[in-house]
């Protein structure tokens, strides 16, 4: 005999006239191996056609459905109803712009901040679409693909009480993406480019150190390992000036 | 080509150790370096000064000789001195990070308390697919905060009397003795003491876990192996504990409410010895 649960979802869509955030319940049976992101799907198809929330792989890859499951930021499809109680509460991702109900923009976001660390590999090498790829280190390449694993889902900027209140911050993310490209050996920028960019408060030392981006993400990406290796490798690059 | 993008303006993109954004960036990691080690500096002091303290547990005569001993050699005069002024020092730089805004201090704290209630709110068996980790450094950083404010106040009050009794024996008076310090303790200031001994550990604890997270996690060091947030907080976990009991001892016996518990064999010792 499944639970009969209650959905408490934050209802607010932005774009229409007078409307006022608020909470709605929605109650529907349990059913095996149930997640968060097809119950969504269901309450829209049966109960709330107008529901808003964000989704595509419904597999943990794509980063479209981070919301707030019952206080803490993570992917709906990742979630079992099974690891919650009966009566469930979503709302969206705090810190990014809210498009209505559960859907969130990461988008503007994560546009600003590829632009800031300027997100791509700078080589002044021509590009021969003949040639073969050249040869990479298997630690580096490693590193670089554990970096690459993110998927972008927000979880941990709204997770992160810094970023919240300094939104110059890079953030998990920002920083993350610094890592994988300094990483990279086909990036040429030197390194007092390197500590222009990060060496900042809105860089790795913005970071107060809270470590929920660490605890959230539903990826699992060594995030605090890649801002330990930006820091030491920024103070190494500070010394030998 | 260089690129140019209108988030790099031209000026910014010549790199020379002149240029605002490398000076921007040197303070920046600068400030990070100060806070950092004039807290590291400070919670070493704090355990060495908890040690020596604590040699009251061996009988007045240890305490005598050592407080002796470094007034003496002027050693207690260059420390209280190196240490009021890395005391400040570390007070301005770490609290930069502290938001001015009430507003954005209320922000920290729901979202900290909500990621740590998370906890009980769900549910989850321990053989669940997506075990999520608990959380909650973020609250802790709101306890520091706070602690490091409390520390502000009564570590200057304790700078203050602990700063005149040493002046007075450079003075030509009687200094730091176990008689003055079992009557100070006794005549109320235990408080105040038990107060900053709790506020002292734990924030120098968890500063102490945070600072090494923040810098060497991941690294394999020699011994520990790869540093790892668990194996921190575990050795931040027993040195807090175990720096606390020391604490209260100490205080207990500097109250007059129990004997020093080590005096007997202290004498066996120099008994022995002798």
């Amino acid at each position: 005999m499944g639970r009969t649960l209650t959905f408490k979802i934050f209802r607010y869509n932005p774009n229409k006239d007078n409307d006022s955030p608020q909470v709605e319940s929605y109650q529907m049976e349990e059913t095996q191996r149930l997640n968060v992101f097809t119950a969504l799907n269901t309450l829209r198809e049966t109960q709330a056609s107008d529901l808003m929330f964000d989704f595509v792989c419904r597999a943990g890859i794509c980063g479209s459905c981070g919301m707030m499951i019952n206080g803490r930021p993570t992917l709906a499809c990742r979630t079992l109803t099974s690891d919650l109680p009966e009566t469930i509460e979503l709302y969206p991702l705090p810190f990014f712009k809210l498009l209505g109900d559960l859907s969130v923009d990461t988008g503007i976001w994560f546009r600003e901040m590829a632009e800031k660390v300027e997100s791509w590999i700078h080589t002044q090498e021509e590009f021969d679409p003949q040639a073969t790829e050249e040869r990479m280190d298997n630690d580096i390449a490693n590193k670089i693909y554990e970096a690459e694993r993110c998927i972008e889902c927000g979880c941990c900027l709204a997770g992160c009480a810094t970023v919240q209140v300094y939104p110059d911050f890079l953030g998990a993310a920002g920083l993350n993406r610094i890592g994988r490209l300094m990483n990279d050996p086909r990036d040429q920028r030197g390194d007092q480019e390197w500590f222009e960019l990060v060496s900042t408060e809105s860089g790795v030392f913005g970071c107060i150190g809270m470590m929920a981006c660490d605890d959230v993400c539903p990826k699992d990406l060594p995030l605090l390992e890649v801002f330990s290796y930006i820091r030491r490798k920024l103070s190494k690059i500070e010394l030998s000036k | 080509m260089p690129i140019n993008t209108e988030l790099y303006p031209e000026e910014e993109t010549h790199h020379n150790q002149a240029s605002d954004a490398y000076q921007k960036a040197k303070k920046a990691l600068r400030d990070e370096r100060i806070s950092g080690f004039t807290g590291v500096f400070l919670a070493l002091f704090m355990w060495g000064h908890m040690l020596f303290v604590s040699s009251i547990l061996t009988g007045e005569q240890t305490f005598n000789f050592i407080a002796d001993l470094f007034e003496h050699t002027w050693l207690a005069q260059i420390t209280i001195i190196l240490i009021t002024i890395v005391f400040f020092v570390h007070f301005v730089t770490a609290s930069r990070k502290i938001p001015r805004g009430l507003r954005d201090r209320k922000k920290i704290i729901k979202l900290g308390k909500s990621i740590k209630g998370s906890k009980n709110r769900w549910n989850q068996e321990i053989t669940s697919d997506i075990r999520l980790r608990n959380h909650s450094e973020t609250i802790l950083w709101i306890w520091q905060v706070r602690s490091g404010m409390a520390i502000l106040i009564l570590g200057s009050i304790h700078l203050f009397i602990v700063g005149t009794d040493i002046l007075q024996r450079s003075l030509g008076g009687a200094g730091i003795t176990a008689l003055e310090s079992t009557g100070r303790v006794g005549s109320g200031l235990w408080l105040l003491y038990v107060a900053l001994l709790i506020c002292v550990e734990f924030h120098a604890g968890v500063g102490l876990y945070r600072f090494a997270v923040k810098w060497w996690i991941g690294k394999q060091l020699p011994l520990v192996g790869k540093v790892t947030r668990r194996k921190t907080h575990l050795v931040e976990q027993f040195i807090l504990i175990f720096f606390i009991i020391i604490g209260i001892v100490t205080l207990a016996v500097l109250a007059g409410l129990i004997d020093p518990p080590l005096e007997s064999l202290m004498a066996d010792v120099l008994g022995n010895s002798i």
